[in-house]
């Protein structure tokens, strides 16, 4: 078995919603059926005794596809989907496996590959350290427990999110409406805020000047003026180094000048800078504000042990590790307490050691901070919090400026306000840990993350743009442009991704074929973009899948006989519904499919919609289109030179001579188009006025659609240049010059070395019935073609020509422009099939005189 | 030389304006004992010393109002207090922390002074006080000083202690005359608060409080920004890929709140310092756009965009040129001193980015001053306020409220406190009370306010303490309560107190006087002129405008007016409906407010939680 290619799909894709990793596998003969191989399942079995049971006939490629998926699924990752299917080359499988963690996803291939050869050739195969292997890696790639609470919350209400670096950094939403998080910040969260939390000093000072109780004291200047600092305060005080940490050369709780003196003799081995401070008995407790609001609160107690007058204290840790809930690191709701260096001197502190066996009762604290990574336990009391503290909490955010921060309270009890007993603010912390609260040791977790994205997005926000995907044959591009045209109609900002560049509010930002994934993610990053118009090629859905989750439009213009047949296991035009109707089945809810009625295939793509269904087609009698306008529901079409957008009685309706891009209607396969942008705009809810401006003003020139049926004047004949380049688009061209006066017609064509022999020839084909002369043209672009193949299919498919009696063969694509413009004379009708579109139309442009519009 | 020195008896800092000027000074009580006998042109070669050490001295003006009108003053004869002020301005000045103010004034006491000097900067004032009495007493005793030691030591306490340079030109923006935004320090860092109570804005170098902390985690990542910025299609490069393709002369151009406000083309350093001419007004419309959207994308309010190009008046894409990196918190520095062409106003554009449309970042601040009732008067204001709807902060002799929470009970009518409620996020109102001792112990908190009260003055009380021995000194410390009401405020007066009442003339806003008796003669000429003014007539409070006269309550339904109609209380309660009247209360709000508010009940509110020992009341006079 060999795995010969491997693709990671990042969105909705050919299979499914989710996110998934396909390969394309290579099967030996006796691979190919398990029956064949004796002893193979029994050995696998025995090597991953929990992987799923096949069903008979099953090829090895089962095996990889359910070990790949059960290997994820054991180390507790969420996945569910895998699929194999044999491609129509015998012997070749694709296998989908569904991913959370990309790279979990690629590692179980790898390692369930290991474990077929292993099985196949009875090696040995640690499970164990392969699913140990897995789950380090999910744990270093995956989001955090305070990012993914966050994440969660944004699934859940429907918000798009994208991570745009391996760490912490999250997308919500999209364009202008997009949002950002790091853990536990948010984008409006405030640096200097943060920067006045990191200086405790100046936190405590303005939390005292906004009447927030904190620990009273100051820095002193040697042993006597601790003392006197001491008297100052009244009371127990703590003496401690001012940049100390871990509660290394804290006193706390001292009276005394004896004791005084010491402590800070013991502090001073630590810092120079020593302060001392009031005294504040109680419990550590951790509130988080969100916004204005305290959304949790936990009491935490540093990692400690209770005696039993048995067991020594390492014994009593011992104990208290095993339970099953401490893990290592981050990931268990617990931590184990560890016996170090810290541990020891803390303990060395309480006289004891760690053999010492404390009496029955007493309690040993073997840290002093309550972090939970280092054993500490949480416990929630969001409901115990007196308003007044909560209020109080929520004035020392403000005072520091953060929206979200951690403040850390000492007290004896948080169901009292802090006045009322001898509590304050110790800490303002940025980015806090919600641990604690999403998991707290005991107690009820509380939703932190609904919180943060409810401060972020109002309640019915989901930070999603109108977002409208084009797929199909022919017409994508100029749907798309005519879409994006009526969008920016109510000033919005649009971004579009089409095969030509990727343009945000008219303004080209790239260029090139930029229809898959990546382009479509620029687009939803760009912080300019109101509304998103995307064409979605089949090259990108089948490479990656789709670059966003859902739309508001899928828009299918057309399949007819299909394009770049043969590519990718694509082999019949059925084939590549299944690929273009991806962007159907991710239509929202609430969104609508525009479907072409007139093309079967098309048609038949609304059984996949989760929405609801705009048929267009020129003939209203068309009968997907007529039964759809019965039921009541949405259609586009044409009737008495009017184009038509009908539900029950509603009618709304456009005179196609106010439409230039259809030149009055006289070019079928732009009503096509434009019915399709129309439908879309519709289901956009774009207003109607909007609509019929939008289509008055655009035209089928150079600028608004290069290389899209653009009509150029030359010594009173007539050149239309354009971008066709598959069957379908020469015969839809075909059908629009017919309706066009012409005293001789002449043809400048190309072909596209990547299209199957049989495509290339049917475009002369179609060409030889429709035109006096062609004029065939080679450029040095082959793709992939040897020189003169490309010329002498095209030369094959004029053999039985009806119309055409003269044929020229060029090398370069413009010399053949100019040989055209030659031999035209007036009344003549020119149809240039352009491939390089910009230098090509520039060249035109130079020669002819653009038709004014 | 028995007796022959020059002593501070006292310093003062008045952090807030004062008896003597609306600024922050130092007010340094001096005594020159015996020096009294011998002003400067009495002591031979004093003069010549001081100037010799002191050359830029022959710029001060002094009295002469021109050049060399101080040393005029010194050879023509002058005494140490006065000599003190003018060196302790000039050290200041020469020690990089430039301020004109200062003034010396005898007091009853023989030899003994009262110098006042602008302290841009405590720390940095004391010393140059202290280094300004060491020059002085030198140059008296002909006695050599190491001139170099002084001028270092103070050059680098002013570099510990004043504003970077960053922070010094946004503050100076805000705080010029034409936006009058108030700017509190709030610590020895360069944070800085501009604007009052909920209305204000932070600012920490050329970051505010609106820059994101994951912005600046991105631009300082400039892989990650990088990558950013070319996926919305910006050119970018890393300068230490050589073979990027990308070359042209560094630029760093400064996007303040999504507009491009400077641009410089860096020239390389000349010994050490960054040479860079101001090329803003040759910036390509594109290549702005194109800044500001990379501010956008990385997510910062203030962004330094750095770029390479040839020709900074073509786009980026027309000659390789592409952006480098994007900085949080950008020096502002190369703006603000080019070494070629013009300097860019950056600090204005900051501040019109955190205060836009002319916005002065206040809230609305009722001064309280007088003799006696301000703290009954304060806590009335603060009622009205708080029945009004806004979050009040109120510091008075009760102690310190946030809206009804009474968070100190100690007297807090001082700056301090006041300082504290100015500071206070939530804060949307703030009354605060001050007596004579805050303006001349302390300055007030705020620099100006929307509405200032004198209840009355009775001078005699006041004499005595600070060397306050007249009436018109005593005038003069309660005037600054009306010099600070802004032009647009209103100055509450006492039509019935002769020295109250004379103070209208000097209010930049608005008068409205008050008094019990509506025929008072100073009350019912302001009304006949058009003004406005409170009193009470047959037993009901007026409020009058001119002529037009609105019946606010019956004196009944106040709680303890009735009996004694003619006491301070009521006068009290009459200022502080003015006052109300002035912050455009709603009248059923205030009359609500007369109905249902106990100043005692203020006071036992809340304070059960709180250690209640040392409650000060001067609620009213004994």
């Amino acid at each position: 078995m060999n795995i010969f290619q491997l693709r990671a799909l990042r969105g909705p894709n050919l299979w499914s919603l989710h996110t998934a990793i396909q390969v394309v596998v290579r099967c030996a003969e006796n691979e190919r059926c398990l029956e064949q191989l004796p002893g193979f399942e029994e050995r696998l079995r025995e090597r991953f005794p929990q992987i799923a049971p096949f069903q008979p006939g099953a090829a090895m490629v089962t095996a990889l596809e359910l070990a790949a998926l059960g290997l994820q699924a054991q180390i507790g990752c969420p996945v569910a989907f895998s699929r194999s299917v044999a491609t129509l080359e015998v012997g070749v499988y694709q296998v989908v496996v569904e991913y959370t963690e990309e790279d979990v996803g690629r590692l179980a291939i790898e390692l369930a590959h290991q474990l077929c050869q292993a099985a196949s050739d009875d090696l040995p195969f640690d499970l164990t350290d392969a699913l140990e292997r897995l789950r380090k890696l999910d744990e270093d790639v995956r989001l955090g427990p305070s990012t993914g609470s966050i994440v969660g919350a944004a699934i859940a209400r429907s918000i798009p999110y994208r991570r745009l670096t391996e760490g912490s950094l999250v997308q919500f939403g999209w364009g202008s409406r997009q949002r950002r998080i790091q853990a536990a910040q948010m984008d409006s969260t405030s640096i200097i805020g943060e920067s006045i939390a990191q200086d405790k000093e100046l936190t405590k000072r303005l939390l005292a000047a906004a009447g927030v109780p904190v620990p009273k004291g100051r820095p002193v200047t040697d042993a006597q003026d601790a003392w006197v600092a001491a008297c100052e305060l009244g009371g127990p005080v703590v003496v401690k180094p001012r940049d100390g940490n871990q509660g290394k050369g804290v006193a706390a709780n001292i009276e005394t000048r004896e004791q005084v003196l010491a402590a800070y003799a013991a502090a001073r081995e630590i810092s120079a800078l020593i302060m001392v401070e009031q005294y504040m008995p109680g419990h550590d407790f951790r509130l988080l504000v969100i916004g204005d609001r305290l959304i949790a609160a936990a009491r935490r107690e540093p990692p400690h042990v209770i005696g039993d007058g048995d067991h020594s204290i390492s014994q009593l840790v011992e104990q208290v590790n095993s339970d099953p809930r401490r893990g290592d690191g981050h990931v268990t709701i617990l931590s184990k307490i560890k016996l170090d260096e810290i541990a020891l001197a803390t303990l060395a502190k309480q006289g004891f050691d760690s053999d010492c066996v404390p009496r029955k009762g007493a309690r040993v604290v073997l840290r002093n901070n309550a972090n939970l990574s280092t054993g500490g336990t949480a416990t929630d009391v969001t409901d115990d919090v007196h308003q007044d503290l909560a209020a109080c909490a929520v004035a020392a955010a403000k005072m520091v400026g953060l929206d979200l921060c951690g403040v850390d309270v000492v007290c004896e009890s948080v169901l009292r306000p802090l006045a009322s007993q001898a509590g304050g603010v110790i800490e303002v912390n940025a980015a806090p840990g919600l641990r604690m609260h999403l998991q707290p040791s005991f107690g009820k977790g509380r939703p932190v993350g609904e919180a943060i994205i409810s401060t972020m997005f109002a309640e019915h926000e989901n930070g999603r743009i109108p977002l409208v995907a084009v797929a199909g044959t022919n017409g994508k591009t100029t749907t798309v442009r005519l879409i994006a045209h009526l969008l920016g109609q109510s000033g919005k900002r649009v971004g579009m991704a089409n095969s030509d560049g990727v343009y945000i509010a008219g303004q080209c930002i790239d260029t090139g074929d930029c229809s898959g994934p990546r382009s479509a993610r620029n687009v939803l990053f760009h912080p300019d973009v109101d509304a998103a118009v995307l064409e979605t090629a089949r090259g990108g859905i089948l490479r990656e899948g789709l670059g966003f989750d859902r739309c508001n439009v899928a828009v299918v213009t057309n399949l007819g006989m299909g394009d770049h047949l043969g590519l990718n296991y694509i082999g019949t035009v059925e084939d590549l519904a299944v690929v273009k109707r991806v962007i159907i089945h991710s239509v929202a809810p609430e969104g609508v499919a525009v479907l072409n009625a007139a093309d079967p295939i098309v048609a038949a793509m609304a059984n996949a919609c989760p929405g609801s269904v705009t048929y267009f087609a020129h003939d209203r009698h068309e009968r997907v289109l007529a039964n759809h306008l019965a039921q009541g529901k949405r259609g586009v079409f044409v009737a008495d030179g009017m184009m038509v957008a009908a539900k029950g009685k509603l009618r709304y309706q456009i005179d196609l001579a106010d439409i230039p891009l259809t030149h009055g209607g006289t070019i079928p396969f732009q009503v096509e188009n434009v019915m399709a942008a129309t439908a879309a705009a519709w289901g956009l809810g774009i207003p109607w006025h909007d609509i019929r401006a939008g289509l008055s003003t655009f035209g089928g020139d150079v600028q608004s659609a290069p290389g899209r049926f653009n009509v150029f004047h030359y010594c009173g004949a007539t050149l239309i240049a354009d971008y066709g380049h598959n069957p379908d688009a020469i015969q839809a061209l075909v059908d629009a010059i017919e309706n066009m006066p012409a005293r001789r017609r002449i043809v400048v064509i190309s072909g596209a070395g990547d299209r199957r022999d049989c495509d290339i020839r049917k475009q002369t084909e179609i060409l030889g019935d429709a035109f006096d002369e062609v004029i065939l043209y080679q450029d040095d672009c082959q793709r992939g073609r040897a020189d003169g193949e490309v010329l002498s299919l095209l030369r094959e498919g004029l053999c039985h020509a009806r119309r055409t009696t003269q044929t020229t063969e060029i090398r370069g694509e413009l010399l053949a422009i100019d040989t055209a413009l030659q031999r035209l004379h007036p009344g003549d009708l020119c149809l240039v099939l352009i491939d390089r579109v910009e230098e090509a139309l520039a060249h035109i442009t130079r020669r002819t005189t653009p038709e004014p519009t | 030389m028995q007796g022959k020195d020059i002593r501070f008896l006292k310093i003062l800092s008045l952090r807030g304006p004062n008896l003597w000027t609306y600024r922050a000074v130092l007010e340094a009580w001096v005594d020159i004992g015996d020096l009294e006998d011998f002003p400067s042109h009495t002591i031979p070669g004093f003069v010549e010393r001081l100037c010799m050490w002191l050359p830029s001295l022959s710029e001060h003006r002094c009295s002469y109002g021109e050049p060399g009108g101080f040393v005029k003053r010194l050879h023509e004869g002058t005494w140490p207090a006065h000599i003190l002020e003018h060196v302790t301005l000039e050290l200041q000045n020469l020690a990089g922390m430039p301020g004109g103010f200062g003034k010396a004034r005898e007091t009853g006491v023989r030899g003994v002074y009262k110098v006042v000097v602008r302290a841009r900067q405590e720390d940095v004032t004391r010393a140059c006080l202290e280094a300004a009495r060491v020059l002085v007493m030198a140059a008296i005793q002909d006695s050599p000083v190491d001139l170099e030691a002084i001028h270092h030591g103070l050059r680098t306490l002013v570099g510990q202690h004043a504003l970077g340079p960053n922070t010094a030109c946004i503050v100076d923006a805000a705080t010029d005359r034409q936006r009058g935004i108030p700017a509190m320090r709030l610590s020895a860092d360069n944070l800085v608060q501009l604007g009052y109570g909920s209305r204000q804005r932070r600012i920490w170098a050329a970051e505010t409080d609106r820059t994101g902390a994951i912005a600046e985690g991105i631009a300082s990542r400039p892989e990650l920004a990088r990558e950013l910025l070319k996926s919305c299609g910006l050119p970018v490069a890393d300068l230490a890929d050589k073979d990027s393709g990308f070359h042209g002369r560094a630029h760093r151009l400064l996007v303040v709140g999504n507009r491009l406000v400077a641009a410089a083309c860096l020239q390389g350093e000349r010994h050490g310092e960054e040479i860079s001419a101001d090329v803003t007004d040759r910036v390509h419309a594109a290549t702005a756009a194109a800044a500001c959207l990379a501010a956008r994308v990385v997510g910062l309010d203030i962004a330094g965009v750095d770029l390479v190009a040839e020709d900074i008046s073509l786009p980026l894409g027309a000659q390789q040129g592409a952006i480098t990196a994007v900085h949080a918190g950008p020096c502002l520095i190369t703006h603000l001193h080019p070494s070629e062409g013009q300097a860019r106003p950056v600090g204005q554009a900051i501040v019109d980015h955190l205060f836009p449309n002319g916005d002065g970042g206040r809230i609305p601040v009722v001064g309280v001053t007088g003799s006696s009732g301000t703290t009954e008067v304060a806590q009335w204001i603060a009622e009205f306020l708080r029945l009004g709807g806004k979050f009040t902060g109120l510091a008075c002799g009760d102690g310190l409220f946030l809206d009804r929470r009474r968070i100190e009970t100690l007297d807090s009518g001082n700056w301090q406190s006041g300082t504290h409620v100015l500071m206070n996020r939530l804060v949307e109102a703030a009354v605060l009370e001050n007596g004579a001792h805050v303006i001349l112990g302390e300055g007030f908190a705020y620099d100006r306010c929307q509405v200032g009260v004198v209840t009355r003055i009775d001078p005699a009380g006041h004499f005595g303490a600070f060397h306050i021995e007249r009436a018109e000194q005593v005038y003069q410390v309660f005037r600054t309560q009306v010099d600070v009401v802004l032009p647009d405020g209103v100055a509450v007066l006492h039509a019935a107190d002769p020295m109250v009442a004379e103070m209208a003339p000097l209010c930049d806003g608005e008068v409205i006087f008050f008094a019990v008796d509506g025929q008072q003669p100073v009350l019912s000429e302001h009304c006949a002129r058009g003004g406005r003014g409170v009193f009470v007539r047959d037993g009901r409070v007026i409020l009058a405008k001119g002529e037009e006269e609105t019946l606010l309550v019956p004196l009944s339904v106040i709680p303890d007016t009735t009996d004694i109609a003619l006491s301070y209380h009521l006068e009290n309660v009459l200022a502080a409906v003015a006052a109300a009247w002035a912050l455009g209360i709603a009248l059923h709000v205030i009359r609500t407010g007369l109905e249902t508010f106990s100043h005692e009940a203020s006071v036992s509110a809340e304070s059960d939680h709180v250690p209640s020992h040392a409650r000060s009341s001067h609620s009213s006079p004994a």
